[in-house]
């Protein structure tokens, strides 16, 4: 019987190395597609017998990418483009490109340009996502990325197959939901580095070994007793947070994840894909359920009450919010968090964050001044 | 029995010796901050005042940039709080401090009792803080010392329009090559950083009095007077402004000597 710390170290490796799954299903004779951010219908790629991998850039600068970007540019989208061009991705047989930002757009046609024999298919979610036209828009679009991928993989995608995959998918969902709340109750074992490895490794690893592996390890860590911390609990949210120097600040000062609303983390599996005649419909309504996330245009902005209530359900202390450095949708929600964190009396730490990982010594005084303010007001 | 503060930056080292009592016995000021040998100089030239050694130092905070890395610390504690608490020591009202230091700007906001309430700090980025002043210093061949006194004698202040500390730069020396007198760009300088740093403030929401203002910066008048216009609120600035975050850390490290 694989125990918490086997489980643990293969989510971890699947983490560090996100094309190590990509490779071993390559060399078993599998294709496999790249899944930019953010909320690609990675359904599809599953539908058509492939393996998909949700590609996140990270890693070094050499300044490649320099060339079709600015330097005061979002390091997701230039580290993603760094990747593209040094060669990283060029063993994927496709890659998706949602299209929910002017860079992630710009994106998508430079790799197309720098790299005219990458399979770049485009996926372009409507900013305006609860209209009937543009559900009608965006099925056609989720059809179109579907026969892109029929192409490629040369298996037609059958609404069966599509329905299979959606229901693999919404396991994954439904466990990782109950992971959430459970590692907050066993913050003792799973640490803020390692509870990012367990949303981490589900952009590499197959839907099926995650859900395993994550599930298995829910039933491990809830034969457990409840671990009542002393620490300072607080919960994330922003798009992503994978800087293992920031992680390792955290824990250094006494602090831990109890939960987020995060792009890269929760906020993907908050909702499954709901169960319609017609699947391909069902994809496209999973992008109107985005809820709470920068990233989808969100009017009644219920990411503030939303994270004020995920705060009080998990008993946190404080909300991190980490913004992607020079990414503008999350630059534009911090004056509106700020105003709803304050207006609860929700201690709030917004931290600048990038898609490296970089120690910096201004963030370690952000989260060291943030403790020592959590722990005054207890 | 003697309890030490230091606060180790990343232009200067300052130190401060408390009693028992909580009286400053000591404070010391070396123009070296983090990773140079600031740290032992200002610490000996505090001892020296008092005729003291290591061994007569019961406990030891160490804040500021270089804090980590300090071997002889009992504790490290961030300058936010350092700053909160030796500001609040002096004008115990304040709601709202700014700092300028070497690298960076901060704005705290405090409760009652002088606890830090909120704070924000700048991005990685130079403009709007003290290293900022020093390289447009240098370049009008000016001690950052005499920007004060420059500022009161400006008429009419020029236009530093870029935020960027090296277009800015440039920007000053076209100033010079215009010929506007020294006086009027440094006036502009203090400007430019006060639009910054006043943009920072209000990221903590409604700015709340009375506001007070610590680090070496301080103690340049015109970039106070500049901060005060643009902020619409009187600043007040303790004496020994620079010494706040070592005052702190000395006043943290005397509660930890007393409770064992």
């Amino acid at each position: 019987m694989v125990g918490i710390e086997e489980i643990l170290a293969r989510l971890q490796e699947a983490a560090r190395n996100p094309l190590l799954a990509a490779q071993e299903a390559k060399a078993q004779g599998k294709k496999a597609v790249g899944c930019v951010p953010y909320f690609a219908p990675m359904e599809l790629v599953h539908a058509a017998g492939m393996h998909p991998v949700e590609l996140w850039g990270g890693g070094s600068i050499t300044g490649a990418a320099g060339s079709y970007y600015p330097a005061f540019y979002c390091s997701l989208l230039f580290t993603l483009m760094e990747r593209a061009l040094d060669g990283t991705y060029d063993d994927l047989d496709a890659v998706i490109v949602p299209t929910t930002c002017d860079g992630l757009r710009n994106l998508e046609e430079n790799w197309k340009f720098a790299r005219p024999e990458a399979n770049i298919i485009d996926f372009v979610q409507p900013m305006a996502r609860t209209t009937r036209e543009s559900h009608d828009y965006l099925t056609w679009q989720v059809r179109q990325v579907a026969t892109r991928l029929e192409e490629i993989s040369g298996a037609r995608i059958t609404e069966r197959a599509l329905r299979a995959s959606i229901a693999a998918y919404n396991e994954q969902r439904a466990a990782m939901r109950r992971f959430s709340e459970v590692a907050a109750q066993h913050v003792d074992i799973i640490t803020p580095q390692l509870r990012q490895a367990v949303y981490a490794s589900a952009r590499s690893l197959s839907v099926e070994e995650h859900t395993r592996l994550v599930s298995r390890l829910n039933d491990l860590l809830e034969s457990r007793p409840v671990y009542e911390t002393p620490h300072l609990k607080v919960v994330l949210t922003g798009i992503l947070v994978d800087s293992l120097p920031l992680l390792e600040e955290l824990e250094r000062n006494g602090i831990v994840v109890v939960g987020d609303l995060t792009v890269a983390e929760s906020a993907r599996y908050a909702a499954d894909v709901p169960g319609r005649i017609d699947p391909f419909e069902s994809l496209a309504q999973a992008w109107a359920d985005v809820q709470g996330v920068s990233v989808a245009l969100d009017p009644k902005k219920l990411r503030g009450p939303m994270i004020a209530n995920l705060v009080r359900e998990r008993g946190a202390d404080g909300v991190i919010d980490c913004v992607v450095k020079f990414c503008e949708e999350e630059e534009f929600d911090v004056p509106v968090l700020q105003q709803q964190m304050a207006a609860e009396h929700i201690p709030l730490l917004v931290l600048e964050v990038e898609s490296q990982d970089v120690a910096s010594e201004q963030a370690s005084t952000r989260i060291q001044a943030f403790a020592e303010m959590l722990d005054m007001v207890r | 029995m003697y309890a030490l503060g230091i606060d180790i930056g990343s232009t200067a080292t300052k130190v401060v010796i408390v009693d028992d009592a909580a009286f400053v016995k000591a404070s010391a000021i070396c123009d070296l901050g983090a990773g140079t040998s600031g740290a032992d100089k200002a610490v000996a030239d505090a001892f020296s005042q008092l005729g003291i050694a290591w061994d007569d130092i019961s406990y030891t905070v160490a804040t500021g940039y270089g804090r980590q890395r300090f071997e002889r610390a009992n504790k490290q504690v961030s300058e936010l709080s350092c700053h909160a608490k030796g500001l609040a020591s002096q004008l115990p009202q304040t709601r709202t401090i700014i700092d300028i230091g070497g690298q960076d700007a901060k704005a705290l906001r405090l409760g009652p009792g002088g606890m830090l309430e909120n704070f924000v700090m700048n991005e990685k980025c130079a403009a709007g803080t003290g290293r900022f002043l020093d390289v447009m210093a240098r370049v009008l061949e000016s001690d950052i010392s005499q920007l004060g006194e420059l500022d009161a004698q400006a008429r009419v202040p020029v236009e530093i329009s870029s935020t960027c500390t090296v277009f800015a730069e440039s920007e000053v020396i076209s100033h010079l090559a215009a010929g506007e007198s020294i006086p009027d760009i440094v006036a502009g300088i203090h400007v430019s950083v006060a639009k910054r740093t006043v943009g920072l403030v209000r990221r903590l929401g409604a700015v709340e009095g009375p506001v007070a203002m610590s680090g070496g910066v301080a103690r340049n008048a015109g970039m106070v007077r500049a901060l005060e216009r643009e902020l619409g609120m009187e600043i007040s600035v303790p004496p020994n402004c620079q010494l706040c975050g070592a005052l702190g850390a000395a006043l943290y490290a005397i509660e930890r000597a007393h409770r064992g």
